[in-house]
């Protein structure tokens, strides 16, 4: 089917879909996944985590349109227990209630940019292995960003490569990594610095999800300890410097006490030199 | 409080106030800014009580958090300033810009600690105008340093040349010392009882 074609049974099926509204949630069906490889030009997908919750907030931006009724498979599939919200897509489950497609409710137009929202228990997001992104089977490039409130540690398994500020994952070139990046921010895009950038990939993205505020308690008793550390080393330097300036004060008063040959011959120091330096002893 | 801790504050307190003394050894200048950091850290506590004050496990832990806000901040700065002050050739001594920039902290955390009593009475009994005078206090405080830390180490020099090194180096010792103060907020939150701008560090300020 052509391009032409295709935007054009999108069109019919969308305006079909008008009349019959689909329900919010939708069971697993037995009908085979379209493989809707090269159909996503990107997904933006930010990860937050809240009191009771952890969100991610992802945008597929589609490269074809997707027509009314074929699902769009996951991998790997979002685990049970998560909320799949969207106006344009629901959830299809297996029997362990996993999300292993989003089906769209109306046809989905190319360049169209679809939010969702994956929510799922705080607890239960913190102690997942892979990152619950929502991740069509198509080869397209991922970008996670991450909250001020939670911190992930990609696993061993997945290798990156920093460049500035980012973490970019294998197979993915400069001009590529632009290329989703201006299909997810316009043409005036900029770098998003701290994101990941990843293929998709049937393993999903490995890796352990904690907390920053958890992170920043461990943070917090290094700072104490450096801050004794510190606040003992400088109170060592002013008691050291004390005692040096308690004997220049001596020194000085002895000094105009006695006649200086005499207070050579006792070793006092005579006074500071015009440029401020200390006292020399006599020898 | 002993003659001589009376003798240092007052020195601190003239040299704050653009009458700094002449001739003095490298040992009484450490001493000096020894006194101011250690004085700061106590009155920055005393800040950190009063904005804590409300919930007593917030003033308690304000105790070492305020402090170890300005001690560490303060003391990071030091070699970025330093390295400054010698690649600009600016003929400061040292130990005088090291003196000079303890004042600094010293009369920035004096300011915070004279408002300290007004912070907690506000805090105790508004709920605008507490949090606004706990933030506002600390800026003023930040802002006076910075004043403070000009004048005197400008004060130290005299040829112009030397006079655009310092400033440099002042720049520079205050853009990391509040760069680090910004993440060690965020690390150290909470400070206050109510949510601010600072709380989350640099990821707060830059939008997502």
């Amino acid at each position: 089917m052509t391009a032409a074609l295709r935007r054009w049974a999108a069109l019919a099926m969308g305006t079909f879909s008008l009349w019959h509204p689909q329900p919010s949630e939708a069971q697993a069906t037995q009908s085979v996944f379209i493989d809707i490889d090269g159909a996503l030009s990107g997904a933006d997908h930010y990860v937050e985590l809240h009191r009771d919750t952890l969100t991610v907030d992802s945008t597929w931006v589609l490269a074809q349109g997707i027509l009314e009724g074929h699902q769009v498979p996951l991998v790997p599939p979002l685990p049970a227990g998560v909320t799949v919200e969207s106006d344009r897509l629901v959830a299809v489950r297996d029997e362990r209630r996993e999300v292993i497609a989003l089906r769209p409710t109306r046809a989905l137009f190319e360049r169209e940019r679809v939010p969702i929202r994956i929510s799922l228990p705080r607890d239960r997001g913190l102690g997942l292995a892979t990152l619950p992104i929502p991740t069509p089977r198509a080869r397209s490039i991922q970008r996670v960003r991450f909250g001020r409130g939670i911190r992930f540690e990609v696993g061993e398994e997945t290798p990156l490569s920093v460049a500035a500020g980012i973490q970019v994952g294998r197979g993915i070139g400069h001009r590529a990594r632009r290329r989703a990046d201006t299909a997810l921010d316009g043409p005036h895009a900029h770098r998003r610095v701290g994101a990941l950038y990843v293929l998709s990939d049937s393993d999903g993205l490995e890796g352990r999800l904690y907390s920053a505020s958890e992170h920043r308690a461990g943070l917090t008793l290094v700072a104490a300890a450096l801050f004794l550390l510190a606040a003992a080393g400088v109170y060592r330097l002013y008691r050291r410097a004390q005692r040096a300036v308690d004997r220049e004060r001596v020194d000085a008063y002895l000094a105009s006490q006695v006649p200086p040959a005499e207070a050579r011959e006792w070793g006092i120091a005579t006074s500071a030199n015009a440029n401020g330096e200390p006292p020399r002893e006599a020898t | 409080m002993n003659a001589a801790t009376f003798d240092n504050f007052r020195t601190l307190l003239e040299s704050a106030a653009g009458r700094t003394p002449a001739g003095e050894t490298p040992a009484r200048r450490t001493q000096l800014g020894t006194y101011a950091a250690l004085s700061a850290v106590v009155m920055a506590a005393l800040w950190g009580v009063a904005a804590g004050s409300v919930a007593p496990s917030l003033a308690v832990q304000n105790l070492y958090k305020v402090p170890a806000i300005v001690l560490l901040s303060g003391l990071s700065a030091i070699p970025a300033g330093l390295l400054a002050a010698y690649l600009s050739n600016s003929g400061a001594r040292a130990t005088d810009l090291l003196l000079s920039y303890a004042t600094s902290i010293f009369a920035g955390t004096l300011v915070m600690a004279v408002l300290a009593p007004l912070v907690a009475v506000y805090y105790h009994t508004s709920t605008w105008a507490g949090p606004l005078l706990g933030l506002g206090s600390a800026l003023l405080g930040v802002s006076v340093g910075v004043w403070v830390f000009v004048r005197v180490s400008l004060h130290a020099v005299t040829n112009s040349r030397g006079r655009s090194g310092v400033l440099f180096a002042i720049a520079v010792f205050t853009a990391v010392k509040l760069a680090m103060m910004l993440q060690l907020i965020a690390i150290m939150s909470p400070i206050l009882p109510q949510a601010d701008t600072f709380d989350g560090g640099i990821d707060t300020l830059v939008s997502r």
